[in-house]
């Protein structure tokens, strides 16, 4: 590898040693980032830390101190950081399902992924319009079993922040919401009755109303689990 | 003329004897002769350079240019600078993003995004450490058998499945990159 040497200039050879100079690792959480009464959450957290080696699908963005987290309780965390696209998605006209399927399968390649045993999606759902929804349901059913946690944020009022929420984990694995936007736009307050119309592959299992506004559920995939006891 | 071609080739020894001489002892000495502990700066592949195929070797990595194939430094740390673009599955000992990254990689140790990161793919490695700002989509896996393995000179009963186990995770990994 002798040629990869030669001629190097001295600011290249004081930029690789700045890049090898071991650098303490940022520590992300603010002091006044105040974690979120979330119940069901800290139930999904509870079943994750006995169950073990869970597979984790995110469809929010990369948080640092969720990838710790969920490292250390040695989950395979699965991040989309599909929000924007889909909100993208969403705003287009006369889009039938089959564009939807194919934008999806781009935007959350699932093929040859096995079932997972939890699904956060924030609350990313109560921006997808009826037809999107139902959508992204399908293209996630075939990793979807009976072992599968699905953890949603359904917004309860008239109004909701006017685009999704950031939400990240703490050290202790307790939802921390981070700038929420004083923006708002209407909220589609999907009633549970809807939410099982547009979710078929999953039952309800817990809900429960946050201080927010925000009415926190808990969904239980149906069929066989995947899961090995 | 054969002289004098001679004499012009002893010229030219000396000549290039003189700026190996000036350039700093890490160059001048041949780079088959150093061992990693001799070698403290990276080599580097500058941000002009383009490079398609198999990169392996035994000496730490920068990054800055461009990518495309695979990376292979088992015994070595790597980084992928500001400016480095790399489509290829990568496998080393230490991995740091700084630029971007498409494609699969298998850290022995430990792999960091940086905050000016942005990578899609898949990462399997005892610890990874995303940055805030760092822009992932993707799988992480985190397997601290996978450095026990690597650090394994002669496999003992337990840490030989725990070696396969992870050779078969690695395996699936790069299978499903997009290189």
């Amino acid at each position: 590898m002798g040629w990869l040497d030669s001629g190097r200039p001295a600011q290249l050879r004081q930029r690789c040693t700045e890049l090898l100079r071991p650098r303490k690792d940022i520590e992300t959480q603010k002091s006044d980032e105040q974690p979120i009464n979330s119940p069901l959450f800290k139930t999904l957290i509870d079943y994750v830390q006995t169950a073990g080696r869970c597979s984790v699908l995110d469809l929010g963005p990369a948080f640092g101190s969720n990838v710790t987290f969920f490292g250390e309780l040695r989950c395979k965390l699965q991040i989309a950081d599909c929000a924007a696209a889909l909100l993208e998605l969403n705003a287009r006209e006369e889009i039938g399902p089959e564009v939807y399927a194919r934008e999806l399968q781009r935007l959350l390649p699932l093929a040859g992924k096995h079932p997972f045993d939890v699904i956060l999606t924030w609350d990313l759902l109560n921006y997808l319009h009826k037809p999107l929804y139902t959508a992204l349901m399908t293209h996630l059913s075939p990793c979807v079993s009976g072992d599968t946690w699905l953890h949603a944020y359904i917004s309860s009022r008239r109004d909701m922040a006017a685009s999704p929420q950031q939400y990240r984990l703490n050290h202790e694995g307790r939802v921390v919401l981070m700038d929420a936007s004083a923006a708002t736009q209407p909220s589609p307050c999907y009633p549970q009755q809807t939410l099982r119309t547009l979710m078929p592959r999953f039952d309800v299992s817990r809900a429960t109303l946050l201080q927010n506004g925000m009415q926190e559920y808990l969904f239980k995939g149906q069929g066989r689990g995947h899961r090995q006891t | 003329m054969f002289d004098q071609v001679k004499q012009n080739m002893g010229k030219w020894n000396r000549q290039s004897d003189e700026e190996e001489s000036s350039s700093n002892v890490d160059t001048a000495r041949p780079a088959a002769s150093r061992t990693n502990s001799q070698s403290n700066s990276p080599a580097m592949i500058g941000p002009s350079i383009r490079i398609k195929g198999d990169l392996t070797g035994e000496e730490n990595l920068i990054i800055e240019g461009q990518v495309e194939g695979t990376i292979h430094l088992d015994k070595n740390d790597l980084t992928i600078g500001s400016s480095g673009r790399v489509k290829a599955n990568i496998q080393a000992k230490g991995v740091i993003v700084e630029g971007q990254v498409e494609g699969d990689i298998i850290g022995k140790e430990k792999v960091i995004i940086r905050r000016t990161g942005n990578m899609r793919g898949n990462i399997v490695a005892p610890r990874v450490t995303l940055e805030d700002g760092a822009m992932f989509k993707g799988s992480i896996e985190m397997e601290p058998e996978a450095r026990r393995g690597a650090e394994t000179e002669t496999p003992r009963t337990a840490s030989s499945k725990d070696v396969s186990s992870n050779a078969a995770v690695s395996a699936a990994a790069v299978s499903s990159g997009k290189v």
